[in-house]
């Protein structure tokens, strides 16, 4: 299906991704029909959503009568088959294979062949997820970046078996919605959460050899570099257990790659409970009342 | 104000003098390899260029063997009392030092380009390096005004080890086909927020100075982890060295 005839854009899962997914593409101009089978967390995300968008018309980015209009083209349900009316589809559920192979196997009898499943994974084998339906062609990846709204990037993943027709219709949905999407092949991290690691992992080494401590590090990369934050300032943000098994799983997925090993020094802080800003205290030390 | 005599290979040689100048110091720049890979004087004969008015050398240069090696057994005579500020590219501050009789006048400092952006700058003493001279290293940054941050002697110091091994990681994910250079860039810049692609800062430093750099880590740690990426060395060879040369990752019309 090309981008021109794409009118309704089905959401599967309506968590963090889901809902910010269905948020931009209401903003953009889209049906929405938002799934997800537990219905309080559907209705708490549609809440979520629409209290956004009267915030951004509140702060007069867009009017209130677009407003009302993006919230109404939003729908939500718990049953699965309405996602025959769809004409593109992003899955954002859970980070299990199998969670994820079942949905599109059911996809498949719902969907007609030509509808693109799109799925957010971070870190899981688009192929994979493809390989079990019956028209592997139509799946894509399709990874946004938290927060949503925010983030401009999306990587477009071309599975092993992608329809080269599916990417660039992704492609150019992505820009419908606002983002900058980029043409990535379906390898564990993708580009970012891959090219990114020695970020963490040189700075880590940095940190273990006591060439300086970590606030002198973080000063260097961004004083001396021009980054907004250094990396363990970053760990912190992210959370150091989540930045921890983010460099597992790269390593593990590239067969031991001596680049993506990881931090020992790490590990440790993650046994500790030191998690960074969501348990008050990281590489740094956060007060209660400081922004978390 | 001093009298500074600048060596060097790469962008990070060219732009300090400017800064230098800009802050009031006397400068007499010697560089080499500057629009690319320059055959004629593989070995510089350091105690030719430097005159009895030099106050301090600040030596930016991935190709160090060049500069202190082979002539190191005579410089101590005539250089001993001139603070040399190496750059921690390819070799420890002590190691170079080692090439000069352990001098104790040599120092290791580090920095990327853009250097007009930096507002600190790394300063390595080696197991050798006096007071003196850690003293005339801390005061040359702070009147370029850059703050001088110590850290342990070690090759490739924070900055310049974090960043190209961020480069060659990015340039195996474009040798393995993963996405174009472009996107790449575009990628890091908007998925993590850095202030450069790889790639593109990658021809910003030099492809030389990044090979430089990666294989200076590979001989001090001895890991697989720095091997540099093999087309990361092809464009080496064949001189595109980055914006420079008018060629690198990107070309530069
Ligand atoms: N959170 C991030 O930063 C981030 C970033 C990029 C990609 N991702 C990826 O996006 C996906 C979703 O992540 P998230 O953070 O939004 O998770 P989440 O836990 O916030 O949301 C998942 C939602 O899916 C629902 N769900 C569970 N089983 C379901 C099923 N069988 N059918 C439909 N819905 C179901 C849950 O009720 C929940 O609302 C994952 O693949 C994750 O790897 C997450």
């Amino acid at each position: 299906m090309t981008i021109e005839h794409i009118k309704k854009i089905g959401v599967l899962g309506s968590g963090t991704m889901g809902a910010g997914i269905a948020q931009i593409a209401a903003q953009s101009g889209f049906d929405v029909l938002l799934y997800d089978i537990n219905a309080e967390i559907l209705q708490k995300a549609f809440g979520k959503i629409s209290g956004f968008i009267n915030r951004a018309a509140e702060k007069g980015k867009m009017t209130r009568e677009e407003a009302d209009i993006a919230i109404e083209r939003i729908i939500t349900t718990t049953h699965l088959p309405n996602m025959a009316g769809c004409d593109f589809i992003i899955e954002a559920v859970p980070e299990k294979l199998e969670l994820k192979q079942s949905l599109y196997q059911e996809l498949d009898t719902i969907t007609s062949p030509e509808i693109i499943l799109a799925t957010n994974t971070s870190t899981l084998s688009v192929t994979q997820i493809a390989s079990i339906t019956k028209n592997p062609g139509r799946v894509v990846g399709m990874h946004f970046f938290n927060p949503v709204p925010l983030m401009k990037l999306v990587e477009v993943i071309g599975g092993a078996i992608s329809d080269e027709a599916a990417i660039q219709t992704t492609v150019e949905m992505a820009k419908r919605l606002g983002k900058t999407p980029v043409v990535t092949k379906d390898v564990p991290g993708f580009i970012v959460n891959r090219v990114a690691r020695p970020f963490y992992l040189e700075a880590l080494r940095l940190l273990e050899e006591g060439v300086a401590d970590h606030a002198t590090i973080d000063r260097l990369i961004r004083e001396g570099g021009g980054f907004n934050m250094g990396p363990f300032e970053l760990m912190d943000l992210i959370g150091l257990d989540v930045n921890f098994a983010a460099s597992v799983s790269v390593y593990e997925a590239y067969f031991h790659e001596p680049r993506y090993r990881p931090s020992l020094l790490q590990q440790r802080m993650v046994e500790s409970g030191r998690l960074g800003r969501k348990t008050g205290r990281g590489w740094y030390e956060y007060d209660e009342g400081e922004d978390k | 104000m001093s009298n500074v005599l600048v060596i060097g290979d790469g962008p990070l040689a060219y732009e300090i003098t400017e800064t230098s100048k800009l802050n009031g110091h006397g400068v007499t720049p010697y560089f080499t390899n500057e629009r690319g890979p320059d055959f004629s004087h593989p070995y510089i004969n350091v105690e030719q260029i430097v005159s009895r008015s030099t106050d301090l050398i600040l030596e930016a240069a991935k190709n160090k063997i060049n500069y202190w090696y082979t002539h190191g057994s005579e410089y101590p005579k005539i250089l001993t009392d001139i603070p040399i500020l190496t750059l921690l590219y390819t070799e420890s501050a002590t190691h170079i030092s080692n090439w000069l009789r352990n001098a104790p006048n040599v120092i290791g400092w580090a920095a990327l380009p853009p250097f007009e952006k930096a507002k600190a700058v790394e300063i390595m003493p080696g197991l050798q390096t006096n007071q003196a001279t850690l003293e005339a290293a801390q005061q040359f940054f702070t009147s370029l005004g850059k703050e001088p941050v110590i850290i342990k002697d070690c090759v490739g110091g924070v900055l310049p080890r974090v960043v190209a091994s961020l480069i060659n990681n990015a340039a195996y994910a474009l040798m393995e086909g993963v996405a174009s250079a472009a996107d790449i860039d575009v990628a890091m810049k908007l998925g993590t927020n850095y202030p450069y692609g790889p790639l593109e800062w990658a021809d910003k430093i030099g492809l030389d100075q990044v090979l430089g750099i990666l294989e200076g880590l590979c001989e001090a740690y001895g890991e697989d982890r720095y091997r540099p990426a093999p087309n990361l060395r092809q464009l080496v060879y064949a001189g595109h060295w980055g914006e420079r040369t008018g060629r690198g990752f990107y070309e530069y019309p």
